[in-house]
This record gives C-alpha cells, sequence and structure tokens, in this order.
C-alpha cells in the first residue's frame, strides 16, 4: 500500500506501524521506550506525529499504516509536545550528566540536547520558594529514590530512570517491574533487594539513560594503562567488532581496534584464538570419557555463556552437574599470560595485568587473579572519551602472536552455534549436538530432552539472543 | 414524561433483600420475556434502537458494543458489569445495589445471555463492602430461584456470575485497566486496539458495562427500545441518575431523563441553593469534570459530543463563593496526582508537577515561572497523554483558570 | 493462619491473583516479601509481577503499617466540607505531616473517594469509617486509638 510522509509518497506493508516504516526510509522519529524489537508501549511520548485521520497526536509506533494515510512528523504542534514531555522527564532526571558514565552516550540527553531543554522551569529556583516548600519538594523528588551497587555487575539508580520499560520488557526472567504509582513509580525489583539476575546485561545494553549501568571503575583500568611499571595485555573478544563502532567511530575492523588500544597504552593485545581452541580441546578431553563408555546417555551442557550457567543453576538445579567444568577460554588465556607467557617473557607476573575486552557483563563475574579487569563496549568508549582521543592520531595495527598462535578455524568461536559444531567435529562416532539461545529455547530443549523426544549429547546454551554479538556488554546505537 | 422512573422505580418500596418483593413488582419478568421468545439478536435490536449510551462517562452506543461481542464467533466471550465508581463525588452505582440490587442481576444476565457470555463479572469498587455483601445475598437468592447458573430457566444455557472486588485504584473505571486488574496485573490501561470487544479479558471478546446503563435494560426489553428512545434528549436519550451535591438543598440521587439542563438540576431536583448562598459555579461528572459558572446554568446535558458540558457520571457538586478554590484546585490535582497509573509520561510528571504548582499558590499568588509551567503541563495532559485521564487531570484545572479567572491568566 | 492455608481458598488461575492478596493483606497488615514469593510460586508467575500488583493498589500495603492509620477523603465533597481542617488538626495534634513514615504508631494519609460523598468529610481510622466528622472530635476519636 502507497501512504504518504511528510507529503512523500512510500510504500508500506499491511500491520507495519508509521515508526516501522520511517525507520526504514530514514526519517527520523525520536523514541525513549521503543526500540527494535521490544514491545511497544508508547509511554515515552516523544514518537507523536500528526495524521490525517483525526486532530490529536498519535503515537507513531503503535499506529499501523493503512492505505491513503498521511503523516506528518514535524510541525509546531508535534514539537511543542515533544518539548514539553522531554522537559517533565528532564526536570524529575538526577541532572548530574558531566560524573554520569553514559555520559554523551544517553538518549535523554541526546534529545534534549536535540530539542535544546534547557530551563528547568518545571522545578522552580531556591529563592523562589520558602523553605517549607523547598524541603517539601525534596522529599517528594527524593522519597522514592533507589541505589543499588551491591551487585557485581550492575550499578542501578532511580534517580536516572525516565520509565521506558526497556529493562522489564528484555529481562529474559522478568526481575524488573514497574512498581507503585503515578509520581511514584519505580521501575525496580520487588521490595528494592539487590538484583540477583543472571547478569546477561541485556538491561543495561538498552538502558537509555544511566539508571542501569556497568558496574567497574574504569579510573584503575586507566591508572594501569598509563603506569609505565605495568604490563598492560588486553584480550580482545572479537564478538565486540560488532559494536564498537557505536562508541569509537569509524572502528570496526580488530586492525582498527589493536591500533587504538596500543594508543591507549596496551603493550600487549591478543585476540582469543588460542582461547578458543585451548578451550575446544579441553571440553572434548571431559566429554569423551563419558562419551566412549556404552550406555551412557549423559547430557553435556556448555559452560561457554557463563548467565546460561546461572539460569541452570537457579531454574534447573538437578542439570548443575551436566555443566562444563573446563576452564573458560578467556579464563585458560589469561592464566598462560601470567604463568607460560611470563616466564618465556621474562617478566614477574605481578606486573602484568590482563583486561578483557568482552561483549559480555556476566563474564565480569571472572574478575580476580588472572583476569585483571574486564571491560564492556560501553566502558570501551568512556575510557576512550575520557582520555580524549582522536581518531586521526591512530594508526591501524595488527594483533600479537600469543605462544604458539592457534588456527584459524577457531577464530569465530563466540559466534552462535560454532561450538557446539566444532566439538562434534572433534568427537567419533554418534555424537548429537544442538545449540539453544534465550530462555524459551532452552527451556523447550530440556523439555525434549527429558520427555525423551530428542537426546543432545551436548548443547550449547546461550542467553543473549544469537549469543555474544547481541552480548549484554555491546553499545546500541543511541539514535535509531 | 418526567414521571417516568426506570431505575429507581422500586427503591424505597421494596425489601432490596427479599427476591419475592421484586418478582412481586414484575421483577425478572423481562429476563422470562427474553428467555421465553426473544433471539439475543432482537434483544441487541432493541437495545440499539432504544439509543442507550454508556452511563460511565464515555457515552459510547450501549447496543453497538453488545453486538460487536455478539457478532464474534469465539466460543469464550465475558460480559462485565462495571461497579468501580470511583469518580469522587458521585455514588449513584452503590445507590442501586442499596436500593434495588436484583434489577441490575437482572439486566447482567440479560447481556450476557444477548452477548453469548457464559461468565459475567460484577468489578465492584473496593470500598463498597457493604454493597459487596448485599450483591453476595441477591446472588445467592437468583441461583437458587434458578435465574443464573447451570441451565437458566430450564434452557440449556449455563451462565457464571462472580463478584470481583477492586483494590482502590481509580484508573480500574477506565475499561481496559479493570481487564488487568481482574487479570492479576496492574490496573493499567492498555493500548487500543484491538479493542476489549475483540481482545478482552484474558483474550477473550468483553463487553464491559457500567451498572447504571445495565439498569436500564430489563425496561428496554420489556417496553421496547423505541419508547426508550422517546425519553430525554434525543441525541443520547434516556433516563439518568444524578449524583447532586455541595450547597443544594436537597442532595442524594436522583433520577431524571437526559437533556435537562443545569439551572434544572440545581433549581427544580435540587431544590435550590442552601440558606440563599450565593451560586459560584458547579462542577459536572465528578473531579475530571468540566467546571460551569452562572451563565451557562442553561445549557443541556447530554452524552453527545456535541454537548459543551459532558455529562460524564452524572455527578454535580454545586459551589458557592465562600468555598476555597485553592483548597479544591488542590484536592483535584492532588487526586489525579495519586490516581495517576503512571505509566506515561505526561500524566505520570505532568499530574506530580501540576499538584506541585498548585500547591505553592495557597495565597493565590503565582510566579511567572509556575504560570508558564502550569499551561505547558496543561496542554501537554490534553494532548499527548495515553489514555483520557491524562486529560481529565486538566479539565478542571484550566476551567478554574479560564472561566473562573482565578490567578488572572 | 498462614499463606499458604490462605492460597488453598484460590485455584491458580490468574483472577484469583488481587483478591489473594487482599485476603493476605487483611490478614497480616501488608504483603512481605516472604509471602509475596509464596503467592508468585503458587500462581506461577514471576515475583516481579506480584509486586507489580501489590504496590499498585491502595488497599494492599507492600511494607508493615504502623498501628494506627489514618485516612482523610481530600476529593471534592469532602474538601468542600472542610476535610482540609481535619488534616491540619491531626498534623497539629500528633506532630506529623501526611504521608510520613517516621512515627510508628501513626500514620496520616490523604485519600481518594470513598463513595459515601453525602456523608462528608469521611475520616477512617484502621479501617473503621467515621462520617460528618468536625474537627473539635479529632482528638477524641483518635484517642480510643492511641
Amino acid at each position: 500500500m502507497k501512504i504518504k510522509i511528510n507529503k512523500k509518497e512510500y510504500s508500506a506493508k499491511e500491520n507495519e506501524t508509521v515508526l516501522d516504516v520511517c525507520r526504514r526510509e530514514g526519517i527520523r522519529i525520536p523514541t525513549l521506550c521503543s526500540h527494535g524489537k521490544l514491545k511497544r508501549e508508547a509511554v515515552c511520548r516523544m514518537c507523536l506525529v500528526e495524521t490525517n485521520k483525526s486532530d490529536k497526536l498519535v503515537t507513531s509506533c503503535t499506529t499501523k499504516v493503512f492505505e491513503g494515510l498521511e503523516v506528518t512528523t514535524e510541525s509546531e504542534k508535534i514539537k511543542k509536545a515533544r518539548e514539553i514531555n522531554l522537559e517533565l522527564l528532564w526536570s524529575d532526571h538526577a541532572g548530574k550528566c558531566v560524573k554520569c558514565k553514559k555520559n554523551r552516550q544517553c538518549e535523554l540527553q541526546t534529545l534534549a540536547q536535540e530539542y535544546k531543554i534547557e530551563n528547568f522551569h518545571f522545578v522552580p529556583r531556591r529563592g523562589e520558594m520558602t523553605s517549607g516548600e523547598e524541603n517539601e519538594l525534596l522529599r517528594e523528588n527524593w522519597s522514592r529514590v533507589v541505589v543499588d551497587e551491591k551487585n557485581p555487575v550492575i550499578v542501578r539508580d532511580s534517580q536516572y530512570c525516565v520509565e521506558c520499560r526497556r529493562c522489564i520488557n528484555i529481562c529474559p526472567i522478568s526481575s524488573y517491574g514497574f512498581n507503585h504509582r503515578a509520581g511514584d513509580v519505580v521501575v525496580g525489583t520487588p521490595y528494592n533487594e539487590t538484583l540477583d539476575c543472571l547478569f546477561c546485561g541485556a538491561c543495561v545494553a538498552h538502558c537509555p539513560t544511566g539508571a542501569l549501568v556497568d558496574q567497574g571503575d574504569i579510573q584503575k583500568v586507566m591508572a594501569d594503562l598509563d603506569d609505565i611499571n605495568i604490563l598492560s595485555v588486553a584480550i580482545v573478544d572479537p564478538a565486540i567488532l560488532s559494536s564498537v563502532e557505536n562508541e569509537l567511530e569509524n572502528v570496526s575492523t580488530l586492525e582498527d581496534l589493536t591500533g587504538f588500544l596500543r594508543a591507549l597504552g596496551c603493550e600487549k593485545i591478543f585476540d582469543l584464538s588460542w582461547g578458543f581452541q585451548n578451550y575446544v580441546g579441553k571440553v572434548v578431553e571431559e566429554i569423551h570419557p563419558h562419551h566412549a563408555k556404552k550406555g551412557i546417555k549423559k547430557m553435556h551442557l556448555s559452560n561457554f555463556c557463563p548467565s546460561a550457567e546461572i539460569y541452570i543453576e537457579k531454574y534447573y538445579p538437578a542439570l548443575t552437574k551436566n555443566i562444563l567444568k573446563t576452564k573458560r577460554p578467556e579464563e585458560l588465556m589469561s592464566e598462560a599470560i601470567k604463568g607460560e607467557y611470563a616466564t618465556s617473557e621474562k617478566i614477574d607476573p605481578k606486573k602484568i595485568r590482563v583486561i578483557l575486552l568482552s561483549s559480555c557483563t556476566s563474564r565480569k563475574k571472572l574478575q580476580g587473579k588472572n583476569i585483571d579487569h574486564i571491560t564492556t563496549v560501553r566502558e570501551l568508549g568512556r575510557i576512550v572519551r575520557e582520555k580524549k582521543m582522536e581518531k586521526d592520531e591512530i594508526k591501524s595495527s595488527k594483533v600479537d602472536k600469543f605462544l604458539d598462535g592457534a588456527g584459524k578455524q577457531y577464530e569465530n568461536l563466540y559466534e552462535y552455534g560454532q561450538l557446539s559444531r566444532v566439538v562434534s567435529s572433534q568427537i567419533k562416532g554418534k555424537f548429537s549436538v544442538g545449540s539453544a539461545n534465550g530462555v524459551v529455547e532452552i527451556g523447550n530443549a530440556l523439555k525434549a530432552e527429558f520427555a525423551k523426544e530428542k537426546h543432545y549429547d551436548f548443547l550449547e546454551i546461550m542467553i543473549c539472543p544469537e549469543g555474544c554479538e547481541n552480548g549484554g556488554g555491546q553499545s546500541i546505537k543511541i539514535k535509531e | 414524561m418526567e414521571d417516568i422512573k426506570i431505575i429507581t422505580k422500586n427503591w424505597g418500596k421494596i425489601n432490596p433483600l427479599k427476591i419475592s418483593d421484586y418478582i412481586e413488582v414484575g421483577g425478572y419478568s423481562a429476563l422470562k420475556k427474553f428467555v421465553a421468545g426473544m433471539k439475543p439478536t432482537e434483544a441487541i435490536g432493541e437495545v440499539k434502537v432504544s439509543g442507550l449510551s454508556g452511563r460511565g462517562g464515555a457515552g459510547f452506543s450501549t447496543g453497538d458494543k453488545m453486538e460487536m461481542v455478539a457478532k464474534s464467533k469465539k466460543h469464550k466471550k465475558y460480559f462485565i458489569c462495571n461497579l468501580d465508581e470511583l469518580e469522587p463525588g458521585t455514588y449513584k452505582d452503590r445507590m442501586i445495589v442499596d436500593n434495588d440490587p436484583h434489577i441490575l442481576l437482572e439486566g447482567i444476565i440479560i447481556s450476557a445471555l444477548a452477548i453469548g457470555a457464559h461468565k459475567a463479572y460484577i468489578y465492584i469498587n473496593g470500598n463498597y463492602e457493604k454493597q459487596f455483601e448485599i450483591l453476595e445475598y441477591a446472588l445467592r437468592e437468583s441461583r437458587r430461584k434458578n435465574l443464573w447458573g447451570p441451565g437458566i430457566l430450564g434452557t440449556k444455557y449455563d451462565l457464571d456470575v462472580e463478584l470481583f472486588s477492586g483494590a482502590g485504584a481509580y484508573i480500574c473505571g477506565e475499561e481496559t485497566a479493570l481487564l488487568n486488574s481482574i487479570e492479576g496485573y496492574r490496573g493499567e490501561p492498555r493500548l487500543r486496539p484491538p479493542y476489549p470487544t475483540a481482545v478482552g479479558l484474558f483474550g477473550a471478546p468483553t463487553c464491559v458495562n457500567n451498572a447504571e446503563t445495565i439498569a436500564n435494560l430489563p425496561w428496554i426489553i420489556l417496553n421496547g427500545g423505541k419508547k426508550y428512545a422517546k425519553i430525554g434528549a434525543t441525541c443520547s436519550p434516556g433516563m439518568k441518575l444524578y449524583t447532586l451535591g455541595g450547597v443544594v438543598k436537597n442532595q442524594g440521587v436522583v433520577e431524571a431523563p437526559t437533556g435537562i439542563t443545569i439551572r434544572f438540576l440545581i433549581d427544580k431536583l435540587g431544590g435550590g441553593m442552601q440558606d440563599e448562598k450565593e451560586f459560584w459555579f458547579a462542577q459536572i461528572g465528578g473531579a475530571s469534570g468540566h467546571l460551569v459558572t452562572e451563565k451557562e446554568l442553561d445549557t443541556a446535558l447530554t452524552f453527545s459530543r456535541d454537548c459543551p458540558i459532558p455529562l460524564g457520571s452524572g455527578a454535580i457538586v454545586v459551589v458557592d463563593k465562600t468555598a476555597n478554590i485553592y483548597e479544591l484546585m488542590l484536592s483535584w490535582t492532588e487526586f489525579f496526582r495519586h490516581e495517576s497509573c503512571g505509566k506515561c509520561v505526561p500524566c505520570r510528571e505532568g499530574t506530580f508537577r501540576l499538584h506541585e504548582i498548585i500547591s505553592r499558590l495557597q495565597d493565590g499568588e503565582i510566579s511567572e515561572r509556575d504560570r508558564e509551567a502550569m499551561q505547558d503541563i496543561l496542554w501537554a495532559l490534553e494532548n499527548t497523554s495515553f489514555c483520557p485521564l491524562g486529560k481529565f487531570a486538566a479539565t478542571a484545572v484550566r476551567d478554574a483558570v479560564e472561566k473562573l479567572k482565578i490567578l488572572n491568566i | 493462619m498462614t499463606v499458604g492455608k490462605i492460597l488453598l481458598n484460590y485455584e491458580t488461575d490468574g483472577e484469583n491473583i488481587l483478591p489473594a492478596l487482599k485476603k493476605i493483606n487483611t490478614t497480616f497488615g501488608f504483603i512481605s516479601l516472604e509471602n509475596s514469593r509464596i503467592v508468585a510460586d503458587y500462581f506461577s508467575v514471576p515475583l516481579s509481577q506480584i509486586y507489580e500488583t501489590a504496590s499498585f493498589y491502595d488497599a494492599i500495603k507492600v511494607e508493615a503499617q504502623p498501628d494506627v492509620m489514618v485516612q482523610v477523603c481530600f476529593s471534592t465533597h469532602c474538601a468542600i466540607n472542610h476535610s482540609g481542617k481535619i488534616i491540619d488538626e491531626i498534623e497539629r495534634l500528633f506532630h506529623l505531616k501526611v504521608g510520613d513514615e517516621n512515627n510508628p504508631r501513626i500514620k496520616l494519609e490523604k485519600v481518594s473517594c470513598f463513595g459515601r460523598c453525602g456523608e462528608g468529610p469521611i475520616m477512617v481510622v484502621n479501617g473503621k469509617v467515621y462520617e460528618k466528622v468536625a474537627v473539635e472530635e479529632v482528638g477524641r476519636i483518635l484517642g480510643e486509638y492511641i
């Protein structure tokens, strides 16, 4: 069918929304609540547009197209609506942008700049109120602030929240709720308990503001990078290349990124191939003796995804023993860096700092003796912004060779489905493998296994959709 | 014409707890007539002809709504009687239950049968504990008489009627929020379309009607839609319950046709002002209603979209010049600041800020900043909120500013 | 009475969640985290849904309540009948503010319409409804509770 947007004709498909068409055609409509395939809530009211159907403003994210529809995406009325609602959000916002971890990567801040929201005219200045009124205002505004810094992966601060519900809709285990009512609404966990989830990080990746951010101290990373007595070794999980461009402009290849990391102060940079290769070897070693014994039908569950491991422990505790015990690629590699590698290079392992650049937030729990820092794509962006690095100073570079190197075939092991493929190719005899991503698929696969409809000798399980490329540590575009 | 009583005809004349009293005055004869010889389409046809529209305030055609659900081929359908009634100043539905619960039950049973629902709910205001008990008792009595339950009146039709008590949330009077509430969720309004008539309770086609609307049905079935259509205003005919309050002599609930003027309501039905007090303004339709001043008193109240003063829930509060308008504005804004579900930005943040601004102006002074902010918030509530509650939150405050000229804006 | 016993009166359909929560609330005064977990398991829904629902409705509390809960209607009719003055009087008598959580013994709330508009101003103390309350009576009525 044909519809008109801003007087120009476009073709549209049945069941598409106005926003879908605009996104496809590159017509900008701001949104704070709608994102990708997430449920369309129509609560932020940023995407309001005018149509020839009524004199009311309608949300483009939920208005389905129909023959003869004419849409206007910019007008005085639309601008006014966006401005007022943005300012309402802004005046309820912590407004501490400079210190905020999402500074310059925040969707609210970006929109506030675009719509020039500067004066807070909904909140009076000090001199304009009596002290009683001022206290009342503070009490009302702060009575429901909830901060959670106790969990190892995600920092939550409701002062920054714009109640968009993305985290509620994306959480695979429904950790969050829209709690209380009216101006008292707090998006968060039941009874404000500390987050105890899979730590997949999808909520952090999708939060438009600084309400959900990575736990971790980039200042420590920067201090290590700058310390000339410390050898900073970066391990790059190649999965991050799919989103690194959202943080570092025009950086999309491993060579570009390596150049960047050298400029940041990383003395050695390795990709994960060596870790991947050794991991596969260990996995095969762990499975093979069981498999070789006749008559034993044990299902092995991959441990590559730490969130999936937590999921099994929480929801299928009886299967915990089926999860592989092998150390993960980055664990094997960091161990080798501080062991074999340090010896061969004659470096004191105490002077080595291993920085894992990962697309995974739940890996943050692996931080410890061998992995000193685990940095998500978002945190890498913050480091670069804080260091005020310019792209034109940086030359592309190749990663360093680690020990004896590793076969090319292991390079892409992070891709969903690769692990089960590689493992099955290395085990002789009849060996059935499968892979499942997301809690629904994992649940279905396990159901089939329990019902004996299907048997998996090895099941690769990942929580993030399609695995690490859509990992919770990735950066999403702030302007869709 | 004014002598006709449809909803209140038995009030004070029968013992509301005795089903036999109700039957004696002709009660349940509409149901029997329907069961004995009317097709559902005929019954709905009568309702359509009657021009009856939703008495909760929206004014949507009742017959059309019933027909939409009746036409659905889905096996599972629901009928819901909306007795949430949390609009401040409105207690007409409570009075129906207090005085004549069976007229409501008869209406519910007819409605459910007409649309083909085998399960009906009565969603009753959580504060109405006594009324809950009255209905519980009335349901037991009528069940014993086989007026609902398995095989109604010897037919093969099964109908279950269940009482569901709300838990104190104004927004649950909105039909989609009400559905969420029954399903065990927050009472937030849903996105439409789809409308409840297509995808309602637990995904099934659902017809939600206000209690007062339903109480008209037995009369319409017995006397015909044509006769009903002759009562009151032509655009939205019928009888209406008005809840009179404030400084009028006779306070309480009265039944009168639609289309009467506000002056008639105050002077004739309300018996005029108390103690020669001086009329300032009246609010029509509860906290979400418009304010009317002296010069609008001759406006006829209807449910038509063209009516400048929507009739809403039919509540009317008369205010005299001794009232503290700032306290009233505080009452309105506080109400919505508390009752907004919090889902969309303008309503959650706007009602919150509006209440802040109003609480700063008890002396009638308003700063230039607050003046601008108030105009912006009112505009955003009216034009950008998710559901009608946002718009309601602005109505009375805007009228106070524009019609009563307080704050000199 | 335990939560488990209360729940046995309800089938595990969604439509029983709100009634069950109301019942638990009246029995225990509020819904605790522990009890929410039990309800969530019973109805096989996420804990977050139970808390979302429980925290939404006025009639259900998610925190322990003080011994004396005073609610004063501040909707149109009662406001016209000066329920504001009753609120002021309670604030003055007990040195507290509306909504304060500081005093563990008494809490004052402004609430929405009870649907008893003809009888205002309305004050509710621990669920008991007082109609046509006069400012002078407030001290005496609350004295019975404290």
